[in-house]
């Protein structure tokens, strides 16, 4: 009868807790905030979205006489994308253009580069540290962390220095190898899974006769795959709309997003066809948000839930 | 024939050793090199590079000197200095964008962790502005801020209206917003991962004691996720003269003074400049830098000393 009674006030305990007032005024007051971000958040998507369609003219009349957010006569017309598709295309030197087409195998190529071998550095780092108790293990892990909270400000010049020194300034090679560097967050979430695999599966192997080669391809990685994939991903997206790194060190190679600064600020604009409208920039844009967007779509249980795995902590 | 044994296995093993050893040093030798030449050669050449005086015609180094970190104390007590706006707005920016956005983050994170109505939803729209290019969120916020925005005001209450981000009195605002606005992300995961970290029993247990939502964010929640909120505020603040404020993807190389920041300065500055104007640049990168370390590292002292205990 007291057991009864014990779980009974505890069962009324948990429910003033999810229905009192101040439970239920935070429930609100979040949700009314989180829902104006939504809202902040979407309105303008969609509005760029319907307005890359639009012709500049039936823009222009449509923000003077009409709500133009409700205006989808031409959704789906497909004239500024062409053209900007056709026409865009940007001076990298004297008489040298690179044309969209350019822009996406340069954004390819920067892209999946940098993120493989950034990855690959971070992976293989990240396998001997954790697997291996030397002292320098402990050095480099030591030096990770110092990394991440140093404050270099102002090594851009630096940079730009020591790239032209070794021949690799405005190279696509000089801005893969610059981008890859094994030091940060993600160094840690795969240390983190490596230290998390039994060490009998390093010393079965080895009784099998498997070298450290071996182990290290065949077994440790393929363990490590979901969170290898997710980490590879974002990179991918950073390096996709990364703009600024191409922009400092490899002007020869100018990447979509680049591009799109150039369209932004008004320039990449050499035929008759007038690039520089609202609609036309808003498309440049969606060209470059729609396949992330897809990409989000399909991979974004993968991409929030395993990096969330690993998180930090400490 | 023991001995014989004993030393075969010795050689064995030795053999082993080695053949770790050699596998150790072939899988760190290239990201070790790359690290050694683009991280320790290339701050050891800022140093070198802020001591340097380059003769602006010739390109040559006329000498190594204090001369540009002495020409930067010389700016800032200047009266129409061309550093003093940047200083002072990364610190501004700073400010604003850690007292609002890091409590944000942590009460939507705690939303989301409860699984109250729409978490989900939120958390996709929460890490959204992660995934797109600044490049393309400017130009959506520009449009919409400088265009959409006053044209529907003009629409529905008839007054006439300017781009927000074309008035001096709402530019620095509406920067700050944007950075905001643009920066829950990661935040959200990595609190999110925190607190799902926290043991039901413990979060049970403060139910049970009849604790509403906000004793037990206070008491149990924060606590807990303590650490992690270290880490950010600690990367904010190692942040405060690197942060761009993304004023780049909106303004080119043509932001105001008014809103211009440490950040942008040095970039712009390195991306229009050529060699003569590195070492000054490389100087104020180094005395920035000098500026931020014990800030840095006195915070998370503090905030480690202080904060409230997991336990």
């Amino acid at each position: 009868m007291e057991k009864n009674l014990t779980f009974y006030n505890v069962k009324a305990n948990k429910r003033k807790t999810d229905k009192s007032v101040a439970s239920l005024l935070f429930k609100i007051f979040a949700f009314i905030i989180l829902f104006a971000y939504a809202i902040s958040l979407i309105l303008p998507m969609v509005w760029s979205f319907v307005v890359s369609f639009q012709t500049p003219e039936t823009y222009l009349i449509e923000l003077k006489d009409q709500f133009s957010f409700y205006s989808f006569s031409q959704l789906f017309n497909m004239q500024n994308y062409v053209e900007v598709l056709s026409y865009f295309e940007i001076q990298v030197m004297a008489g040298v253009y690179v044309d969209i087409g350019g822009l996406i195998l340069n954004s390819i190529m920067y892209s999946v580069g940098s993120a493989l071998f950034q990855t690959l550095a971070c992976c293989l780092m990240a396998y001997i540290v954790a697997r291996f108790n030397f002292i320098s293990s402990k050095i480099i892990y030591t030096v990770v962390l110092i990394v991440m909270v140093l404050p270099i400000v102002g090594a851009l010049p630096s940079q730009v220095q020591v790239l032209d020194f070794l021949g690799l300034y405005d190279t696509m090679t000089g801005l893969i190898i610059l981008s890859s560097n094994f030091y940060g967050i993600h160094f840690l979430i795969l240390h983190a899974s490596f230290k998390t695999i039994p060490k009998d599966f390093n010393e079965a192997a080895m009784i099998d006769g498997a070298g450290q080669w071996r182990i290290m391809l065949t077994i440790m990685i393929p363990l490590v795959k979901n969170a290898l994939l997710t980490i590879f991903l974002l990179k991918f997206i950073a390096f996709w709309n990364d703009y600024q790194t191409p922009l400092l060190f490899a002007k020869s190679y100018p990447t979509l997003a680049y591009g799109l600064h150039w369209i932004q600020n008004g320039s990449g604009n050499h035929t008759d066809i007038n690039l520089n409208t609202d609609p036309h920039k808003l498309a440049a844009a969606m060209l470059i948000f729609i396949p992330i967007l897809v990409l989000f779509m399909f991979t974004h249980k993968r991409l929030m839930g395993n990096i969330a795995a690993g998180g930090i902590k400490g | 024939m023991d001995n014989k044994v004993i030393s075969i296995k010795g050689n064995q093993m030795k053999r082993q050793k080695y053949k770790t050893y050699g596998f150790y040093l072939s899988v760190a030798a290239l990201p070790v090199l790359q690290f050694i030449i683009f991280y320790i050669c290339v701050n050891f050449n800022s140093i070198l590079l802020s001591l340097k005086t380059i003769d602006p015609y010739t390109l040559e180094v006329t000498g190594i000197n204090f001369n540009n970190f002495k020409a930067i104390f010389e700016d800032l007590s200047a009266e129409f200095s061309m550093l003093k706006d940047p200083i002072i707005n990364s610190c501004f920016a700073f400010f604003w964008i850690t007292i609002i956005s890091l409590p944000c983050g942590l009460l939507f994170s705690y939303y989301i962790f409860k699984k109250m109505p729409f978490s989900g939803f939120f958390k996709v729209m929460l890490f959204i502005p992660s995934i797109v290019s600044s490049i393309v969120m400017t130009m959506i916020f520009r449009a919409v801020v400088n265009v959409a925005i006053p044209s529907w005001v003009n629409y529905l209450f008839g007054i006439e209206m300017k781009g927000l981000l074309t008035m001096d009195e709402s530019l620095f605002g509406m920067i700050i917003f944007y950075n905001i606005w643009i920066g829950f992300g990661t935040q959200i995961l990595m609190y999110v991962s925190a607190m799902s970290g926290i043991s039901e029993s413990m979060i049970e247990a403060s139910e049970i004691d009849g604790a509403n939502v906000w004793k037990q964010f206070i008491h149990v929640i924060f606590p807990s996720v303590y650490q992690t909120f270290v880490v950010f505020l600690t990367v904010q603040i190692a942040s405060i003269f690197i942060n761009q404020l993304t004023l780049f993807p909106f303004y080119g190389k043509n932001a105001k003074g008014l809103v211009q920041t440490v950040g942008y300065y040095l970039y712009v500055g390195t991306q229009t400049g050529t060699l003569k104007d590195y070492p000054l640049y490389s100087a104020l990168g180094i005395l920035a830098t000098l500026f931020t370390l014990p800030l840095v590292f006195s915070a998370r002292w503090a905030l480690n000393k202080f904060g409230p205990k997991e336990d």
